[in-house]
């Protein structure tokens, strides 16, 4: 088993050689430390024996912020946890796979973490699309109770009665996430409400929130227009926007990525509009607003202040939540580095991020149900424990219910702007923009 | 025929092709997208179906993330433009357009027909885009209805591709039985019409051409008959033809040819029989001068006369022919004579003579003529062939005269050809647009080419001058001059190495004086430059440091100083360094390693100067440096600091560590100087003052150096003139025994009055005579005085025993000449004293330079009889047992030790160094004298300690010649007079001689 792992690390990455290869060795040297204590004393005992965890995400392409940052939080609470000496004697340890937000790479990485890497569970995924197309695949493993756990996405296929007990999620919906949005530019005076979304599931189940909100109010989505999965910062939106222009909206919605939400309100802007551009978690606020501001140093216009981001994890400067101390903490001591075999892109991670304490939460969420196992690594004890969680306290500020029926982990979502070269969380968008 | 046949045959089956291809074509592709169309519409529907049935559930739901989720799926499976869904209220729930729904699609949803139906049509979406739309309600409408669009451009594009094909397939069949046709003709109508041409060619008797048709086939067999008929025919026809041709032939020859004959003979024929005229010919009557008429009838003798008639008439018997010759007469009666040819002919009428007349008088006469035209003839052959003979031997003597000349050409055109072969200067010709015509192989290893002619090829592309102007110029002086002479340049070689040469070269003209060319000599003079260069570098140059010498910086600083004059804000200044412990290293570790650090030192005065400056060296360990435009005076000094510490610095030379320092003398106010030298001399004044000073210090030249200088120099001139001019005297101090209580002898000192009446002291201007060398004339000029005085001592005092010696300060610098020696014997030989009476007194330092020949010189002099006394013994660093070793015979104790007995509270260490001097100079047989006895405590001292000699004011002050002549003639050197402390030891001394040299001593004070 551990030598599958190995071999899984060492897929040759052929851009940066020098680089890579350090890393290569740093996180293969980790591993293997991880892997010969636990082998070590595995057949004699249970502490220190190690779980493993798959996880498939977006680590190349225009999405590989997604990945990037998700998988770091995670590391970063593995790290947290192990240093305490494991979760209830189980150490952590994660094996990411690319698949470049493609379903169909999704489904192929599944199908190895399950049938080649035997993984523990599946973990922190990334994406709609791609999670979506993998689902059946749990069913299909059913007699392996494989669970796939703290996926990143919201959308609202993951919270089907059929994955019950298949699927444990941490973060609220899209479409919590679109109405907490549409209702607070509503608040705030907005009636022209227009809506810019990726044309898959991820993008309609966004619109579908937006839609709805309105529809409440009695109001219509004044414009819309989709983009295909994939886009780039370079990518012109100059037509979309002409479009979503076209319906003279006071705000717009976007259900997107990072580049693709980022080059739509450059060219938003550029075509001159100055109403609210609100963007999901989805979108990463981080490396969004990274693009913007590489594009004011170029040309100098504006294009942050207008920004509203829904979040599903509070801010991270929030220094009274207990668990953002502890990110931030653990992110200053221990600064987990990307999956270099899986960037072929060049990325340069943010120290802290909305995705990267996500990620961390669902680590810490995660450490917290494996020290439930009482050293016992089975998984469908795992899935037992899970749903017995009904109240972990993940220190946000209020207890946080895993079990299926509570639907979603902590479903709560949060308002943030950025000013001032950083994010700062809201409750409403009145005070900020009048 | 043949043409005809093929065209219309292709024509028709174009057409009909043509037709075929069409008509197929159209019909297949109409079929094809009836078919393809209507799967097109199923297929749709198919899918519509399923998706609307596979998700009626969510449909109803209207949940749309998993329509999206459902309808990406099935976008997926291709063709699919694109799903949309809406509800059953007409509004979207879901689609996969990008980046919105277009209009057309929009109109159709606004058509709110609830149908149970799905409905098919086609939609155009604009941009030439056009889809199959399918309309399929779910749930007959309540569910809402599935739109579908399928790309309609696959169907166009497989009509378009079954079109290509059904014309590609009936065009090659076109081709295929075009080709067949064409094969198939040929080889019908083509042997027909050969078969058709042979038989009209057989039908105009033209039996040469033949049939090539074959087969077995009818044609064959109807060609092989022909050509069998045609045969025989052809040689029937041909027979016949030849034998009539050839009757007809002969005869009509025979005839022609006859009448021919008769008709044109010149002759005359007349055929007779019977004295009847048969036949005659048109020649006969214009013979006979008759009119043309037919006279055949007409009786011989009556036309012809009977002469001849006679002569035709009888012929002889026989068929031979007879010759007869007759006198004929003409019709105007002139006669002439006639030949006749009479042969007899059997005829149809009977025998006829056939008569051939001639008439032979223009034959006489031309045969008389030819014989005259032959001898005339005969006559002009034999002169031209003389002429010729003659003209013949003209041209044998110009033959050989040519080989004559030519031989001597060619040898001389080898003898240039060798000089131009083998000069060793290059030998060059070029045009007068400067394009090389030719070269000689010198000329080519001057320039590295292999051949003269790799030469003219490269340098008719490139010229080797390195100077682009060169040419011109030289072009320039050969236009205005004719000529050029020693035109030096530095040009290139074929391997790029600059060498310089040197060119000679003339106008070459025709006789016209037109310039033809222009030849000359190359030389390489290179190495006669380099020479130069090198004698120009050294002339200027120390060959030691390379750097300039004196010549080039005095050169330098006079243009400095020009440019100040010039320039108001150029400053400079002069600096001059000398070594202060160069010659110590140079003579203890050798020239090799003090020709190592005067390198050393010029390196390092190079590094720390600028590229503008001049650093010199001036020989010996003297460098000048010239500072050029400075901003300020401290840029001088802070150089002069820098040079300093760098020449301060410690360096391994030859193994050991070598510590050298400078002394360095600046002149920064230049502008005040006229002549460089002035400027230098100064400098090195300021650099004398820097080296009082002490080790690696350096000072600036001012206004009281100037004037200390002007006095030093004020003062050379009158120590100078003094020397010259006897403006010097000896003072003589008495020398006293203590133990005999006697003078013994007297030291001469030498006494300076300057022309102000100021008296110098011998410290005062010792040095400068050494310095200046004046010591060399003051110290013979001592010696000699000193000589004459000991001789008049002598005089006086001649006791056995009691001899007086006159001691003379020798400098060390005179002391070290190799003519001392036999200086000082003529000095004596002279004056005629003998050496005893003379001793020479030497410092120390004497015998630390060059010991060797120190040595030599002592044991030379000692040879002589000279006595040798060290003076200030103790105040150097020599031993006795060191002095020992130079023949020395006494020694002479500082006086600063003798001050140092008495001193209050006295100084132990005088006495010790005293007392150890007076016991081992008494060890080894060294006379010791005492200087500078002032009292009587360091007398008795003294005394005490075994001292023998002394002298000091205690006892008498240095004394004029004639006082010192009066305490001789006292008797003072058989016994002091007035010795101090003078005890019952010496009862004598108490006695009082005449003139006692206190009055004397008194005077001198």
């Amino acid at each position: 088993m551990p030598e599958a792992r190995q071999r899984n690390f060492r897929r040759p990455e052929p851009s940066r050689p020098a680089v890579g290869f350090v890393r290569l060795l740093l996180t293969a040297l980790l591993t293997l430390l991880a892997l010969s204590v636990s082998s070590a004393s595995a057949a004699k005992s249970r502490a220190g024996r190690t779980l493993v965890f798959g996880m498939s995400a977006a680590f190349s392409g225009p999405a590989r912020g997604l990945g990037v940052e998700y998988e770091r939080g995670i590391l970063a609470a593995f790290s947290h946890i192990n240093a305490q000496g494991g979760a209830g004697g189980l150490r952590l340890a994660l094996v990411p796979r690319d698949d470049g937000y493609g379903p169909a790479a999704t489904l192929g990485n599944t199908i190895e973490f399950v049938e080649r890497d035997h993984v523990f569970a599946l973990l922190g995924y990334v994406g709609t699309p791609t999670t979506a197309r993998m689902l059946p695949l749990l069913k299909h493993y059913d007699d392996q109770d494989v669970t796939l756990l703290f996926p990143l996405t919201g959308s609202g296929l993951l919270r089907d009665r059929a994955y019950d007990d298949r699927v444990f999620t941490l973060r609220g919906s899209y479409q919590d996430e679109a109405s907490t949005l549409v209702r607070a530019l509503l608040d705030s005076g907005r009636r022209r409400v227009a809506v810019f979304y990726q044309a898959d599931v991820y993008g309609r189940d966004g619109w579908d929130g937006v839609r709805h909100t309105l529809a409440d109010h009695g109001l219509p989505i004044v414009s819309e227009a989709t983009y295909r999965r994939g886009a780039r910062f370079a990518q012109s939106f100059l037509r979309e926007a002409g479009i979503i222009l076209a319906g003279k909206p006071d705000a717009v919605v976007m259900v997107g990525t990072a580049p693709a939400s980022a080059a739509f309100v450059r060219d938003l802007t550029d075509l001159g509009f100055r109403g609210e551009a609100a963007a999901l978690s989805f979108a990463d606020a981080d490396n969004l607003v990274r693009y913007l501001c590489a594009q004011t140093r170029v040309n100098g216009h504006d294009y942050t202040s207008r920004l509203v981001f829904s979040q599903v994890v509070p801010s991270y400067d929030d220094e009274r939540l207990p668990a953002a101390r502890l990110y931030r903490r653990a992110m200053a001591h221990f600064s987990p580095p990307p999956p270099p075999q899986l960037s072929p892109d060049a990325y340069e991670p943010h120290h802290l991020s909305f995705v990267g304490f996500e990620g961390f939460l669902a680590g810490m969420a995660l450490g917290e149900a494996v020290k439930r196992l009482h050293g016992d690594a089975d998984r469908a004890l795992l899935r037992r424990v899970l749903s017995s969680m009904t109240s972990v306290n993940l220190g946000l500020g209020r207890p946080v219910n895993l079990h299926p029926d509570g639907r979603l982990g902590h479903a709560r979502t949060y308002l943030a702007i950025y000013r001032g070269g950083r994010f700062i969380g809201v409750d409403g968008l009145k005070a900020v923009h009048r | 025929m043949k043409s005809r046949l093929w065209v219309r045959l292709l024509l028709f089956l174009v057409g009909a092709f043509g037709v075929m291809a069409a008509a197929t074509g159209y019909m297949a592709a109409r079929e094809l997208k009836g078919m393809l169309g209507e799967e097109y519409k199923a297929r749709a529907l198919a899918i519509a179906r399923s998706i609307a049935d596979g998700n009626s559930e969510l449909l109803l739901e209207r949940d749309a993330a998993s329509i999206q989720a459902a309808i990406d799926q099935h976008q997926e499976m291709g063709d699919i433009s694109y799903i949309l869904v809406v509800d059953s209220g007409g509004s979207i729930v879901a689609h996969t357009f990008v980046p919105q729904v277009p209009e057309p699609v929009r109109e159709l949803l606004a058509d709110k027909r609830p149908s149970n139906r799905a409905d098919i049509r086609t939609l155009s979406l604009g941009e030439g885009r056009e889809v199959i739309h399918v309309v399929q309600p779910v749930l007959n409408g309540r569910g809402g209805y599935v739109h579908i669009g399928m790309d309609t451009a696959p169907i166009h594009r497989a009509m378009t591709m079954a079109i290509w094909r059904q014309v590609g397939l009936t065009m090659g069949v076109f081709v295929l039985c075009v080709g067949l046709a064409f094969w198939f003709i040929r080889g019908v109508t083509g042997r027909l019409d050969a078969l058709a041409l042979y038989a009209r060619r057989v039908a105009a008797h033209d039996f040469s051409a033949t049939c090539e048709v074959g087969g077995e086939d009818e044609i064959g067999v109807l060609a092989g008959s022909m050509r069998s008929m045609a045969g025989d025919i052809a040689g029937h026809v041909g027979h016949l033809e030849r034998s009539v041709a050839e009757a007809t032939g002969e005869l009509k020859d025979a005839l022609g040819s006859l009448s021919a004959i008769i008709g044109n003979i010149a002759d005359g024929l007349l055929v007779v029989r019977g004295g009847v005229i048969l036949q005659h010919n048109p020649a006969l009557l214009r013979m006979f001068g008759l009119p043309d008429a037919d006279h055949t009838g007409d009786s011989c003798a009556a036309l012809l006369g009977d002469a001849v008639c006679g002569a035709t008439s009888s012929p002889a018997g026989g068929g031979r022919p007879r010759l007869v010759e007759a006198q004929a007469q003409r019709a105007d009666g002139q006669g002439f004579p006639v030949e006749i040819t009479v042969a007899s002919v059997p005829l149809t009428g009977g025998e006829a003579s056939v008569c051939i007349l001639r008439d032979i008088t223009v034959a006489k006469q031309l045969e008389q003529e030819r014989e005259q035209s032959r001898a005339l003839l005969e006559h002009m052959v034999a002169e031209r062939t003389r002429e010729l003979s003659r003209a013949n031997t003209q041209l044998k003597i110009e033959v050989a005269e040519r080989k004559v000349v030519g031989d001597a050409l060619r040898r001389a055109e080898a003898k240039f050809r060798g000089i131009f072969e083998n000069a060793v200067e290059g030998i060059f010709q070029f045009s007068p647009d400067g394009r090389y015509l030719s070269a000689n192989p010198a000329m080519a290893a001057i320039f590295g080419y292999d051949s003269p002619d790799d030469l003219v090829q490269a340098f008719s592309e490139q010229l080797p001058y390195l100077d682009p102007e060169r040419r011109a110029a030289f072009l320039e002086l050969m236009e205005t001059q004719g000529q050029v002479r020693g035109f030096e340049s530095q040009a290139k070689r074929k391997s790029g190495r600059v060498i310089w040469i040197c060119e000679n070269a003339r106008k070459v003209v025709d006789s016209s004086g037109k310039t033809l060319h222009f030849e000359g000599f190359v030389e390489d003079i290179t190495l006669r430059k380099e020479a130069e260069s090198r004698l120009v570098h050294q002339a200027f140059h120390d060959p030691l440091t390379g750097l300039p010498n004196r010549l080039l910086f005095l050169d330098h600083l006079r243009m400095a100083m020009e440019r100040s004059r010039r320039q108001a804000d150029f400053r400079f200044a002069v600096l001059y360094l000398d070594l202060d412990r160069f010659k110590i290293i140079n003579d203890s570790l050798g020239h090799d390693v003090g020709d190592r650090l005067l390198r050393h030192v010029s390196d390092a005065l190079v590094a720390c100067a600028r590229s503008t400056d001049t650093v010199a060296r001036f020989g010996g360990d003297e460098f000048a440096i010239l500072l050029e435009d400075l901003t300020a005076p401290r840029d001088a000094i802070r150089f002069s600091r820098r040079v300093l510490d760098e020449i301060g610095k410690p360096m391994a030379l030859a193994g050991r560590e070598v510590a050298t320092s400078g002394s360095v003398g600046i002149v920064l106010h230049t502008s005040a100087y006229d002549r460089p030298e002035a400027l230098l001399r100064d400098a090195d004044t300021a650099m004398y003052h820097a080296k009082e000073l002490g080790k690696g210090r350096f000072k600036v030249f001012n206004k009281r150096m100037h004037h200390q200088a002007q006095e030093l120099m004020e003062l050379e001139m009158e120590l100078r003139g003094a020397v010259s001019r006897g403006g010097l005297t000896l003072a003589y101090q008495p020398i006293v025994d203590l133990a005999e209580r006697r003078l013994t002898g007297f030291e001469a000192l030498v006494r300076w009055r300057r022309d102000n009446g100021r008296d110098m002291a011998p410290v005062e201007f010792i040095p400068l005579a050494e310095e200046t060398g004046l010591i060399y004339p003051l110290d013979q000029w001592v010696f000699a005085r000193a000589c004459s005085a000991a001789g008049r001592f002598a005089e006086i005092a001649s006791a056995p025993g009691q001899e007086l010696v006159v001691n003379i300060n020798m400098s060390a610098k005179h002391f070290r000449t190799p003519l001392l020696v036999s200086q000082l014997d003529q000095i004596m030989r002279e004056c005629g004293v003998p050496p005893s009476s003379l001793a020479l007194e030497i410092t120390e330092s004497v015998l630390f330079d060059n010991v060797q020949s120190a040595r030599e010189i002592a044991a030379k002099l000692r040879e002589l009889g000279l006595g040798l006394c060290i003076d200030d013994f103790g105040t150097g660093y020599s031993s006795l047992s060191y002095i020992q070793r130079f023949s020395v015979d006494a020694i002479k104790i500082d006086k600063g030790f003798v001050a140092g007995l008495t001193e209050r509270g006295g100084d132990p260490g005088s006495e010790a160094i005293v007392r150890t001097i007076v016991t081992l100079a008494a060890g080894l047989g060294l006379k010791v004298v005492a200087e500078g006895v002032e009292t009587r405590e360091q007398l008795d001292f003294l005394t005490q300690l075994g001292c023998r000699y002394a002298q000091g004011f205690l006892f008498a002050r240095p004394l004029t010649e004639d006082a010192a002549l009066d305490l001789v003639a006292a008797g003072a050197q058989r016994a002091w007079p007035d010795f101090p402390g003078a005890g019952p030891l010496h009862a004598g001394a108490t006695e009082t001689p005449a003139g006692s040299p206190l009055s004397s001593r008194d005077g001198m004070r």
